[in-house]
């Protein structure tokens, strides 16, 4: 959406009885910099300058904005349903258009177009975590759509999705030609990118669910949940089969737990599944339906869910903040005093353990798929 | 002879040298969202010449850094202007003369000392952090107001904050035990001791709650704190007119019942209320009631009391008995100027400006000629506004509505407003209960205070001779252009 089409939205926020700042009490970059001109109402304010003209574009102004991780714990709190994040990203797409989109996001989306995913990785080893030997039919009634980052960065979990669903005896495939979703692009402002434009990788996307016959997809990246079922519709891209995530698609087929050794887990909820796409209710389901777990709530839970730091290329640019976010998030679930931090989504997992592993927090930090995996076993 | 105002490179560095580059903020990206408080920003959307940019903002994360700027910028006569969360209605944040707006969010200390009834925090800590933590250890801060999400301390003890609780808890000045203050010349004083009762000398603390920033900068806050009520019961009484539901209040309050919360709405209020996802009843007018305490027959009788008087008027009645829906019910009563936003702006007016603006407040017993004389203002004036308020410590507020586009508009809201407050002032009461004074209001303090004006202005040289301390606001120094709203629409 381009910025202009905001404008009412931005000007509610900012009439003189609302700018209220209730956005300011969730914001993890609020909470990492101290500044306004890094919290929501405040990116608002530089929005509508930049609207009216009082206000160059500027690489400073591109880091302001792309200094948010877009998690929408703002949207979930504004009275008046300003929807800053959504404000953010079109400004985004503004900046970039107007040549100030930072290197490292240019960069990746190039790449994106080129080899179909962020990573700087080559297109031909998008599966090469696929076990040797495994064998998966041409066309089956369900497609694993698998994402980049469980492909390229959070192999194994790729890997314990596929043997989970062998294990529930689901008859599924995967794509050939997967490509990127588009996610990553959407939220770093590049509608297109070197002539490509995100619609025609929905398409491909499409097509190629199409060519294996199935009439469900299952997602495991809340990224490109959010994709297939918000974003492509948005851009005319309307899917005639299923999307669900995996938690969805486990809820709904069942699952049959083995090991029943007691143990305290607390759910964290992704950004791209709970906020931004309402999906809260059904990896709790899953969890408490397990024999021997218990499943603990921190604080900040479902709408109001503390970011795992990772989200809208937070992670790309600011790495060392994007931890500081983590550190916050993994304190909630140390407070619980949950053995195993669980979550269903690839950023968030990598986000969480890695900073747990690095500052020694005593608490695993699991996929929901390799928790049933283990718990099913 | 002062040295001069350094330029805002300059000043940039000496500020990088005081507290580090980390610190200070000098861009204009970074300057822009600081021109403007919640009163200002929508209206500075329109007027875009009222750009107010302070040189440089600085987040200090110390008294003893907030003494180091503050010695600075007295020895250069460079305005400093102390801001929390920028939830302000009255313009007591804008920098009208440019100058270091010091941002002190990271002074958010918060230390329970429950064993003394009292908590101690920094300026930045927010108000629902302070109650998080208090509320873990069975105590509470109650002057809860609206902002209550996102303001803080500081900000709270600087406008003598409060809200729909001060009936029976009053506001942020009762809670006020001790506070650590900068000095405009960089001086740091303790004023009051920690303890709950002192008669020991002149209360200085009291000079500077609701002193807006204008003598100098409060870096730490001890407050007495209250047991939390495990018991809190709320019920909306829907009238068929505005006058029953105020009569009813007047009943309530006049039985000796002092109620956790007493708040009247009109029918437009109700409407916001319902917009917010309620299936309340309609009506012209309604009474939000909370009962709080320690034992349930208490609570209950003094909730079945009030009930009683409401049905006695005709009211419908709905109880909340789930605490989770009565703090929802609540919140959405908080946000009811947002709702409100949200309403108004129709495609045919897409650019409508909701200005929440008067805050008077009376003696108990003019008030309903007042909401009558407003009503009947509104009406006159063609002006689409709500009133609804804190009935029951005599706080009314009235919103109204204009098109920035249009002069006559603007003019006509203006002139609205002032007559709203003067009406208020003639009627007894005063031009502001819980806002403060900021800049909007500056034009009607000395109607209100007279020759007292003077003393004050006298104060505020003795303890700030430079004049550096939030310059502009309270009409200390005059009355800035800026808040002569009949001047916005030519200039901008």
């Amino acid at each position: 959406m381009r910025l202009e089409e905001l404008s009412t939205k931005i000007n509610a926020c900012l009439s003189s009885s609302t700018a209220c700042g209730l956005c300011r009490t969730q914001c993890p970059s609020l909470e990492c910099w101290g500044v306004e001109s890094r919290s929501p109402r405040g990116r608002v304010a530089l929005c509508a300058h930049l609207l009216r003209g009082d206000l160059r574009p500027s690489p400073s102004l591109s880091e302001r904005m792309f200094s948010c991780t877009l998690c929408g714990n703002c949207d979930s709190v504004c009275p008046v349903g300003v929807g800053a994040s959504r404000v953010i990203e079109a400004a985004r797409g503004r900046l970039k258009e107007e040549g100030f989109l930072p290197h490292k996001y240019r960069e990746r989306g190039t790449h994106i177009a080129r080899e179909h995913n962020p990573y700087l990785e080559p297109h031909r080893d998008r599966f090469s975590w696929l076990p040797a030997g495994l064998s998966l039919p041409e066309r089956a009634p369900v497609v694993y759509f698998v994402g980049c980052t469980s492909s390229y960065r959070e192999k194994e979990l790729a890997r314990r999705t596929v043997e989970l669903l062998r294990r529930m005896g689901v008859d599924f495939t995967l794509c050939a030609d997967e490509w990127c979703c588009g996610s990553f692009l959407l939220r770093t402002g590049q509608g297109e990118v070197d002539g490509t434009r995100v619609e025609e990788m929905a398409r491909h996307n499409l097509e190629e669910v199409r060519k294996r016959g199935a009439r469900t997809v299952v997602v495991s990246c809340p990224g490109c949940y959010r994709a297939w079922r918000g974003d492509y519709p948005e851009l005319g891209v309307e899917p005639d089969f299923e999307v669900l995530h995996l938690t969805q698609f486990l809820e709904r087929e069942g699952i049959r737990a083995g090991r029943v050794e007691e143990v305290r887990v607390t759910y964290h909820d992704p950004c791209h599944l709970g906020r931004h796409m309402g999906v809260y209710e059904e990896p709790r389901r899953i969890l408490s339906s397990l024999p021997g777990v218990e499943l603990v709530e921190m604080p900040r839970n479902r709408e109001n869910s503390w970011c795992c730091g990772s989200g809208g290329g937070f992670r790309a640019g600011y790495p060392e903040a994007s931890r500081q976010v983590a550190r916050r998030r993994l304190e909630e679930a140390r407070e619980t005093g949950a053995e195993i931090l669980v979550t269903s989504c690839p950023f968030c997992l990598r986000q969480l353990k890695e900073t747990a592993e690095a500052f020694g927090y005593a608490l695993r930090v699991m996929d929901l798929a390799e928790f049933l995996v283990e718990r099913c076993g | 002879m002062s040295p001069e105002r350094p330029g805002r490179e300059e000043l940039g560095r000496a500020l990088e040298e005081m507290v580090g580059k980390e610190n200070v903020l000098t861009e204009e990206v970074d300057l822009l969202p600081y021109s403007a408080d919640h009163f200002l920003r929508g209206l500075q959307h329109y007027f875009p010449r009222f750009r107010f940019l302070p040189d440089a903002v600085v987040t200090p994360s110390s008294t003893a850094q907030v003494s180091r700027i503050l010695r600075f910028a007295s020895l250069h006569r460079i305005p400093v202007i102390p801001r929390g969360a920028g939830t302000s209605l009255a313009g007591q944040l804008i920098p009208v003369e440019g100058g270091i707006v010091m941002d002190l969010k990271k002074m958010n200390r918060i230390e329970a000392r429950v064993e003394d009834r009292m908590v101690v925090a920094g300026p930045g800590a927010t108000y629902a952090e302070l109650n998080r933590e208090l509320e873990r250890r069975g105590y509470f801060f109650p002057p809860e107001p609206g902002s209550a999400m996102a303001c803080t301390i500081g900000g709270m003890v600087s406008t003598n904050a409060s809200g729909s609780g001060a009936v029976k808890y009053g506001a942020t000045r009762n809670y006020v035990l001790s506070l650590e203050v900068v000095l405009a010349g960089g001086e740091v004083v303790r004023l009051g001791r920690r303890v709950t009762k002192s008669a020991s000398g002149y209360s200085l603390k009291d000079l500077f709650v609701g002193s807006e920033g204008t003598l100098g900068v409060i870096t730490e806050v001890t407050l007495r704190v209250e047991p939390y009520p495990p018991l809190r019961r709320t019920t909306l009484a829907v009238f068929p007119s505005l006058e029953d539901a105020f009569r009813s209040a007047m009943e309530i309050l006049g039985r000796g019942i002092t109620p956790a919360s007493l708040e009247l709405l009109d029918e437009l209020c109700l409407l916001a209320l319902n917009m917010s996802g309620f299936s309340l009843p309609e009506g012209k007018g309604a009474l939000m009631l909370r009962s709080d305490g320690r034992y349930e027959e208490a609570v209950e009788r003094e909730m079945g009391e009030m009930e009683e008087v409401c049905r006695g008027r005709g009211a419908q009645l709905v109880g909340v008995e789930d605490e989770g829906l009565g703090r929802r019910l609540w919140e959405a009563r908080e946000k009811i100027s947002a709702s409100l936003t949200k309403l108004l702006p129709s495609p045919e007016t897409p650019r409508l400006v909701f200005q929440s603006s008067v805050d008077v407040g009376l003696p108990l017993s003019r008030m309903l000629e007042y909401v009558s004389k407003v009503k009947a203002l509104m009406e006159e004036k063609g002006i689409m506004g709500v009133c609804f308020g804190h009935v029951g410590d005599g706080n009314v507020h009235i919103g109204s509505t204009f098109v920035p586009e249009s002069p006559e508009q603007v003019e006509r809201a203006r002139s609205f407003q002032e007559e709203a407050i003067k009406l208020a002032l003639s009627l007894g009461g005063t031009l502001t209960a819980e806002h403060g004074v900021g800049l909007w209001k500056a034009p009607y303090l000395e109607e209100e205070h007279g020759p007292v004006l003077e003393l004050m202005r006298s104060l505020k040289r003795l303890l700030d001779p430079q004049g550096i301390m939030n310059p502009g606001k309270m009409a200390l120094e005059g009355i800035p252009r800026v808040a002569l709203m009949e001047r916005w629409w030519e200039e901008g």
